[in-house]
């Protein structure tokens, strides 16, 4: 299997991917990623996975149906960056999985498969649509954060605000609640949280796009 | 005059300072600090064909779009020497372009400031060709001898032109006058630009310098106006 | 207590190690992350009516603390807005900052309205927090931050002044003449008078907002 020739500038702040495409190679991107190529690239679309699952993604993983699709018989150059500004990753699958949450998947090769992670309830109930995309296969994917980008080891307990949790390692449990009781949740200011258990890695980022909207909110003309 | 340009980390912001008698223009709000002896005059671009309510309303539409049609500028009142810090409304770097030898096409959106010796063409119309109106092409043309100061949504990088390179609209800053260009949808239809997400790109072939930035405004404009309340207009 | 600042200087973000019993007064929806030894508590800090007092500044009604038990325990604060965080160990000090830049503090500090402001339609940073005591303060500000040492005067334009020490008056002026619109940035400008410190942050809230503004949803008129 190939690898992609890929590089990663301007992390932490504005991280973007310019990716070297062989003959043929294909890579998939989030919608309006793209920023510049050489100008011989096809670029099309492809839909993700079959119908159903599309479906599903659209509804509950905040995903859009479509990416869009870069290749050419040649091959060429593409530089791609998410819509908010922060650090990109690149996790590389080799028949193993990885949850992340709606908004931080950027691009993928077509080996990959995203499929929506029904959380049963606690996902309906969190607020947040339900956001978890479990990320398979073999291949390359890029994530990214809005804002700097942490990684820490879990073992045991730890509680993370449901928007500054980025991608974490199936090995993890979690459970979605409040900050306490009914009264402490109102009150705090803070949404939801998730609170993880086991052992495995977590991403998490430093900044949330409602933070920004809610202390916008305020000032707003 | 001397610019110092802050480049660390995520918000760029640059530091004019300025001896008697020399002059800086900013887009109109780019202040956001200054000595107490300088003095800051609005001066308004008309655009062309109308009159001061034309320029009004072109300055609200204008500014509604991120372009302001109304620059500051700036000297000291006291025969001293004097320093306005300018900084762009979103995050991103700035940086420092010299304009002389090379007439430089700026997005308007990306116009930071100018010195005095600049001369600011801000009806530029060279992009309406392939039959789109121009609508949100915003683009001033920047002539003569002295410093241009532009900002970029993300970091700014210097692209080759090569064998020909394609730009997402939302991502161009800066260019020079002589590069040939196209402006065009993405993909190859209608219908593959608006799956694949791309709007209006721009393919330049030729002999010149292109300045861009990482990330789109628009982008996140639209991920963070989802999520604000309705506007009364 | 241990702390670092992490993601500076643009996302920057407070990693605070609590020792068991230490507790830490946060602005509410500022909590990132922290371990279960953390416990929260929501109430009014100082009864009723400084609560209210605090509510009127735009700050919120409630503070939250979060305190250590049966452990020490770690938690990272943050604000909502990108930009840098700023420590400043206050010794029986009085600071006045713009609304929305205050984040955390241990210790005996107190927060309160200042009315010395400037009440008009363009207001914004005008209405301000007034911090003192003896303690450890943090506060954000949007954008980098950059600090001045006032000697004589100096100018900001409104919205890019987050915080200054008592020492320092301010007046507000018009920074021009000629065209006039809401939308506009050099509207209102302040100038700091005297001598001491004085914070400014390089980007502004309104001038965002105005930015954003086309990129909301119209409301619709059911008439």
């Amino acid at each position: 299997m190939n690898n992609m020739r890929f590089d990663i500038k301007g992390n932490p702040s504005y991280g973007e991917v310019n990716v070297d495409l062989g003959p043929d190679e294909t890579i998939l991107i989030e919608p309006g990623a793209m920023s510049r190529m050489s100008s011989n690239l096809d670029s099309s679309f492809q839909r993700q996975g079959g119908f159903f699952s599309a479906m599903f993604r659209k509804m509950f993983g905040g995903e859009s149906f479509f990416l869009g699709k870069y290749s050419h018989q040649n091959g060429g150059q593409l530089t791609f960056a998410p819509s908010v500004p922060g650090s990109v990753q690149h996790y590389q699958l080799s028949n193993n999985s990885i949850n992340i949450m709606s908004g931080a998947f950027l691009a993928c090769t077509p080996g990959v498969s995203v499929k929506a992670k029904f959380g049963g309830f606690k996902a309906l109930f969190s607020g947040e649509g339900a956001f978890l995309l479990e990320v398979s296969g073999n291949g390359d994917l890029f994530f990214n954060s809005f804002g700097g980008i942490v990684e820490k080891e879990i073992n045991g307990d730890f509680i993370v605000d449901t928007g500054h949790v980025v991608a974490f390692e199936p090995s993890l449990n979690y459970k979605i609640s409040g900050m306490g009781n009914w009264k402490s949740t109102m009150l705090s200011g803070e949404g939801l949280v998730m609170t993880f258990s086991g052992v495995g890695k977590i991403y998490l980022q430093t900044r949330t796009i409602d933070g920004i909207a809610s202390w916008l909110t305020s000032r707003l003309i | 005059m001397n610019i110092e340009i802050d480049s660390e980390g995520a918000f760029g912001s640059a530091v004019v300072k300025l001896d008697p008698g020399e002059k800086f223009v900013s887009e109109a709000g780019a202040m956001y600090r200054a000595s107490s002896n300088m003095d800051i005059d609005v001066e308004s671009r008309k655009k062309q064909n109308e009159g001061m309510w034309g320029a009004l309303k072109a300055g609200i539409k204008a500014a509604f779009a991120g372009e302001s049609f109304f620059l500051s500028s700036y000297r000291t009142n006291d025969n001293q020497s004097g320093e306005v810090g300018l900084a762009p409304t979103h995050q991103g770097e700035v940086r420092k372009i010299t304009v002389g030898s090379e007439t430089w096409i700026c997005s308007g959106g990306s116009y930071l400031g100018s010195s005095g010796g600049i001369e600011l063409d801000t009806q530029y119309q060279g992009l309406l060709k392939g039959g789109f109106s121009g609508e949100g092409l915003v683009f001033v043309k920047a002539s003569g001898e002295g410093e241009l100061l532009v900002n970029g949504f993300g970091r700014i990088s210097e692209v080759e032109v090569r064998d020909g390179i394609t730009i997402d609209n939302g991502h161009l800053i800066a260019f020079t006058e002589g590069l040939e260009y196209t402006i065009g949808k993405a993909g190859g239809g209608w219908i593959s630009s608006m799956m694949s997400g791309e709007g209006l790109v721009m393919k330049f072939r030729g002999n010149g310098k292109i300045f861009v930035q990482s990330h789109d405004p628009g982008r996140l404009g639209g991920a963070l106006g989802a999520l604000l309340p309705p506007r009364e207009n | 207590m241990k702390y670092d600042i992490i993601s500076a200087p643009s996302y920057s973000l407070l990693e605070m190690t609590l020792n068991e019993g230490e507790s830490v007064i946060v602005e509410p929806g500022s909590m990132a992350w922290m371990d279960t030894t953390v416990k929260p508590k929501t109430e009014m800090k100082g009864g009723f009516f400084s609560g209210l007092k605090r509510r009127m500044g735009g700050e919120s009604f409630f503070l939250n603390t979060y305190t250590a038990e049966g452990g020490s325990g770690k938690i990272g604060i943050a604000p909502g807005y990108s930009g840098d965080i700023v420590v400043k160990e206050l010794n029986d000090e009085t600071l006045y900052m713009e609304r929305g830049a205050y984040l955390c503090h241990l210790g005996n500090i107190e927060t309160s309205v200042s009315w010395e402001g400037f009440m008009g339609t363009f207001a914004e940073g005008m209405l301000g927090l007034r911090v003192s005591g003896t303690g450890l303060l943090f506060f954000g500000s949007y954008g980098d931050i950059q600090a001045v040492e006032v000697n004589g005067s100096y100018t900001v334009d409104n919205g890019y002044a987050v915080a200054w020490e008592s020492s320092l008056d301010y007046s507000i002026a018009r920074s021009g003449r000629t065209i006039r619109s809401f939308l506009f940035g050099d509207q209102l400008i302040c100038k700091y008078h005297g001598n001491g410190k004085l914070w400014i942050q390089t980007r502004s809230p309104r001038n965002l907002a105005a930015w954003v503004h086309p990129f909301r949803s119209v409301k619709n008129d059911n008439k």
